[in-house]
């Protein structure tokens, strides 16, 4: 039933009159006060989107725990405990805590984030969320929560939420009640091996989904990323407490420095002795005691007449951004990229720890106090360039430890945060610097080595590895002949141990043997989808150069006669920027044909991967289509965007050849010209994959040449309309015809019932 | 006034050529103006454009069948297609070709037809090379047309005076040619009266037949 606004008012200033107010009922009915506004009206919020919000952000219960903890990491924490059962999880920290204002004003509005306007903490941590719906995901980890927070500014303050209060259909956030409390007691780690004064704890209970050995092996190693890999560096440690994996009941330590290609430490002993060692991925290094003149000669670098900054010891890891750095170890690239963004940069620890704001990622004046991504700006060289090559900065994770009782020279300053910019801080800075050089050069070393490896290898002809590889079945196939004639003939007194020697020989021989035939195998097929893209380039560009061309001409055209237009008598300013404009346009349509030809080999496109079919086709045709336009042909795609594994390059160099003898097919015609594509989800023999064909309005194939399309150096392209001049390279059909039958694909084509060209159709299977 | 007209699907392509002839043409002090049309659907509507245009000079494009300006979409003939049905009435007139593709095989089978082809990069790059050769075809164009027709205006006289000769005559049919006038004058009257007097011979023949019927 509808009440009027006097009655609405009436019934506010009677509730605002009463000594115990009720806020909820005065806020409801402020709400439906507002809806009767005639001039203007507000949004309002199911109370379910909120839930939906940290739901859709949220991929799993182990992401959603992590978010907790980076909230920690955010807040300042030196130590987070973690509890885990599937009764209860508790999250607590040391950090700042949060006052009553601060959980009201902040934690309550949905959206708000710190580190939206303030990217890093008073530490110089570089924060690590932004979104504001960090907390909502604590919803995903148990229905009931229970937040308590300490700060040196406030008394113990708390709340509860019950999100399953939320669940209720029709209901307003601001409907839902979160209930304030007054905590007596809150459980937070100690710092310093004090108890500390402020920290917050969270609570979940009502536990949603049972966590497992798994869950909790990932949630370990995704823990990792935010800690320092110097496991004795103190500034921010997790202790991870669970029954369910008790081998992962402890302190989480980085094992990321697994992963580093090069590590390496040099100790100055603070009077003229440097240790080093160099440990490297592929076993080659080096452990040296020298002199500190030598150390500094032996790098090329001025020598210091002593150094005043007292011992140090210098520890740096290199690190590859790929792939191939973590073959052989249980991280993800995503994991081990995320955990160079939180840790990249040369960190200062006194007494294990950390100095701000040295080597803080984004920190503003200690981020990069080393300057080594402006050398590298300055000089951005290659490994291959020797003695000029600079590791880049999002590559290192390094330490300095120091201690306060031996480098009594590395004073703090007074005016700011840091130490004192002295002569043996610079000194300290330089030796660092001596330390990294040492690392490019083993670096450089390494490079040297490994393409001197590369191109041996590469000198194998093809056929002598195939000889090769069949010598070394053949090996196998004796020795097991050897054991069948060996069960065989002496099947009574048969020993079984003896066969063990080669029937190892053996598995290893085919293991090594399989592993080099998929190598060679992947490697040729690579090669054949790279020389497959750029044939595919030349093929399209004798068809659409004559467009390039047109452009390039009518730039040089444009710019020449603005500047006639200029230069005459009485200048014709009108005339002018008419050409600039032409000129403008066709600078825009050289740069979109270079930036197709760029893009069409990427070393990514030739992996398989999850690809998104019809996106992928539309930007290739947003691509070819100030072509298809220059010659009034309109190129529509129709389907749905889905899904597929498959490799993104095939995808388009099928499409660029079909699409180019569209093209040439639809100029055979005057009048109106189309070209058609589309794609679809498609099953074929039971089998899942995917189609998309390409029709034009052009004569179509005549019937003699039905046969002949796929064969190499055919082709029936034609520059004009009444002659049979050529400019086909009869190879379009052929590659796709190769990749098609490659993936195991079907290729089809007939003429199009409603454009009246040809119409080409290809299947191809998903990859598994 | 006489007019240079450039004929070209691409309206940015045939604007630019048009600055330059413009500019060029001021330069020379030429009082020749400078038209551009998008190509015809029907060739044969050229010969009426060219006529009522005044057209001294025709620059062509090579490839016109690119865009449209309208919905039935491109045309269906090159530049070196269009002159050589161009030629077949317009024996005299200048006509050149500018293109992109100016080495283009079909193009260059055509040369004869053209006055020149001239690569469009390199009419951008020096107009000033070209615009002299084409201001100088049209004079000659023109001032031959003028002759032409002075002379077409005496032997018309002459014949419809019953004086000519069969060298007049033969002139004058040269004229009819190359102004693109419609072939008119004795051939008309010699073919009308040899069909009247064949006509006459036939109803000779009828009243003979007849009266051979009648037995007379």
């Amino acid at each position: 039933m509808k009440i009027n606004e006097n009655e609405i008012l009436d019934k506010i200033q009677k509730l605002l009159s009463e000594d115990k107010k009720n806020y909820r009922e005065i806020l409801k009915l402020s709400s439906e006060l507002s809806k009767l506004d005639p001039n203007f009206q507000r949004f309002f919020i199911d109370a379910k989107t909120l839930i939906h919000l940290g739901r859709d952000s949220i991929k799993d219960h182990t992401t959603a725990l992590i978010e907790l903890v980076k909230n920690s990491y955010d807040a300042d924490s030196f130590n987070v405990d973690i509890e885990i059962s599937n009764d209860l999880i508790r999250i607590s920290d040391n950090g700042f805590g949060m006052t009553k204002d601060e959980i009201i004003n902040n934690w309550l509005r949905i959206g708000f984030s710190g580190k939206r306007t303030s990217k890093t903490s008073d530490l110089g941590r570089r924060k690590t969320g932004e979104k504001g719906i960090g907390r909502i995901s604590a919803d995903r980890l148990g229905a009931n929560l229970e937040l308590k927070s300490k700060t040196t500014l406030d008394n113990l303050v708390g709340l509860k939420v019950n999100w399953d209060d939320f669940e209720i259909e029709g209901k307003d956030v601001s409907d839902i009640d979160v209930e304030i409390t007054k905590p007596t007691e809150i459980n937070i780690p100690q710092k310093n091996n004090e108890t500390s004064k402020t920290g917050t704890e969270i609570i979940i209970t009502n536990i949603r989904q049972p966590w497992s050995k798994e869950n909790i092996e990932n949630l370990y190693n995704e823990l990792s990323t935010l800690t320092s890999p110097f496991n004795e560096v103190q500034d921010f440690k997790i202790n991870l407490i669970s029954d369910i994996a008790p081998e992962y009941s402890k302190q989480v330590n980085s094992k990321y420095y697994e992963a580093a290609e090069i590590e390496v430490t040099a100790i100055f002993d603070g009077s003229n002795e440097v240790y080093y060692e160099i440990k490297d991925k592929y076993g080659k290094g080096k452990i040296e005691t020298i002199d500190l003149n030598k150390f500094y000669a032996k790098l090329n670098r001025n020598i210091p007449s002593n150094l005043k900054c007292g011992p140090l010891e210098v520890r740096l890891l290199f690190f590859l951004r790929e792939q191939s750095s973590i073959v052989g170890t249980d991280f993800k690239l995503k994991d081990l990229r995320e955990f160079l963004d939180n840790n990249f940069g040369v960190k200062i620890y006194r007494d294990n720890v950390a100095v701000k704001p040295y080597g803080f990622p984004k920190a503003q004046l200690g981020f990069d106090w080393l300057k080594i991504g402006e050398d590298k700006a300055k000089n951005p060289a290659g490994i291959a360039r020797g003695a000029e090559y600079s590791v880049s900065p999002n590559q290192l994770v390094g330490a300095v430890f120091i201690t306060r009782d031996k480098n009594n020279l590395l004073t703090d300053s007074a005016a700011r945060e840091g130490l004192v910019e002295s002569e043996a801080f610079f000194d300290m800075k330089e030796f660092i610097l001596a330390t990294k050089k040492l690392l490019e050069t083993h670096r450089g070393n390494i490079y040297k080595d490994f393409e001197k490896n590369k191109a041996e290898k590469q000198k194998t002809p093809t056929h002598q590895e195939a000889i090769k590889i069949k010598q070394e079945l053949i090996s196998v196939k004796n020795d097991l002949s050897d054991i069948r004639n060996e069960i065989e003939n002496n099947y009574e007194n048969l020993n079984p141990k003896l066969f063990l020697n080669p029937i190892n020989k053996s598995i290893t021989t085919v293991e090594s043997v399989a592993d080099e035939v998929v190598d060679k195998f992947n490697d040729l097929l690579d090669w054949q989808r790279t020389i497959h893209g750029l044939a595919t380039i030349g093929i399209s560009s004798a068809v659409f150069g004559h467009e390039t061309e047109g452009s390039i001409t009518q730039f040089h055209g444009s710019t020449h006669s603005a500047l006639r237009a200029l230069k005459v008598e009485k200048p014709r300013i009108d005339m002018a920027i008419e050409e600039l404009e032409k000129a403008i346009k066709s600078s825009k349509k050289i740069a979109a044909w270079g930036a197709y030809a760029l893009t069409r080999v990427q070393k990514e496109k030739r992996r398989p991967k999850n690809t998104p079919i019809t996106r992928t086709i539309e930007n290739v045709i947003n691509e070819l289509s100030p072509a298809f336009e220059a010659s009034s042909i309109k190129i529509k795609l129709k389907g749905d965007n889905f899904y597929s594994k498959t490799y993104p390059m095939d995808i388009e160099t099928i499409l660029v050849n079909l699409l180019t003898n569209a093209y040439t097919a639809s100029l055979l015609k005057g009048g109106e010209r189309n070209v058609l594509v589309k794609t679809k989800k498609e099953l074929l023999n039971q089998k899942e994959g995917f189609s998309f064909s390409v029709s034009d309005s052009g004569p179509g194939i005549a019937k003699e040449f039905e046969k002949r399309i796929f064969d190499p150096l055919f082709s029936t392209k034609s520059s004009s309309n009444n002659e049979s001049k050529s400019v086909g390279t009869g190879l379009g059909l052929t590659i796709v015809k190769s990749i098609v039958d490659e993936l195991q694909g079907v290729i089809t084509f007939e003429e199009d019932e409603l454009l009246k060209g040809a119409k080409f159709k290809i299947w191809l299977p998903k990859i598994d | 006034m006489a007019n240079i007209v450039i004929i070209d699907d691409n309206p940015e392509q045939s604007g630019t050529v048009k600055n330059n002839l413009i500019i060029s043409l001021a330069e020379l002090n030429s009082e020749l103006k400078v038209i551009t049309t998008f190509p015809f659907q029907n060739t044969q509507d050229y010969f009426d454009f060219i006529d009522r245009n005044d057209v001294c000079v025709l620059i062509l494009d090579e490839k016109l069948n690119d865009q449209t300006f309208d919905l039935n979409g491109p045309v269906d003939y090159k530049g070196s297609q269009l002159v050589q049905i161009l030629r077949e009435r317009l024996k005299d007139l200048p006509i050149f070709s500018i293109s992109v593709i100016s080495t283009d095989k079909d193009l260059i089978q055509q040369y004869n037809q053209f006055e020149e082809i001239i690569s469009r990069r390199e009419f951008y790059a020096n107009p000033m090379k070209y615009v002299p050769k084409i201001v100088r075809a049209a004079k000659n164009f023109l001032i031959e047309k003028n002759e032409a027709f002075e002379e077409y205006g005496i032997l018309s006289v002459k014949i419809s005076n019953g004086k000519a000769d069969e060298t007049d005559t033969l002139r004058f049919k040269e004229l009819q040619l190359k102004l693109d006038l419609p072939l008119v004058g004795f051939d008309d009257r010699d073919t009308w009266l040899n069909k009247y007097e064949e006509k006459i011979n036939m109803l000779e023949e009828l009243k003979n037949q007849i009266l051979k019927q009648l037995g007379k």
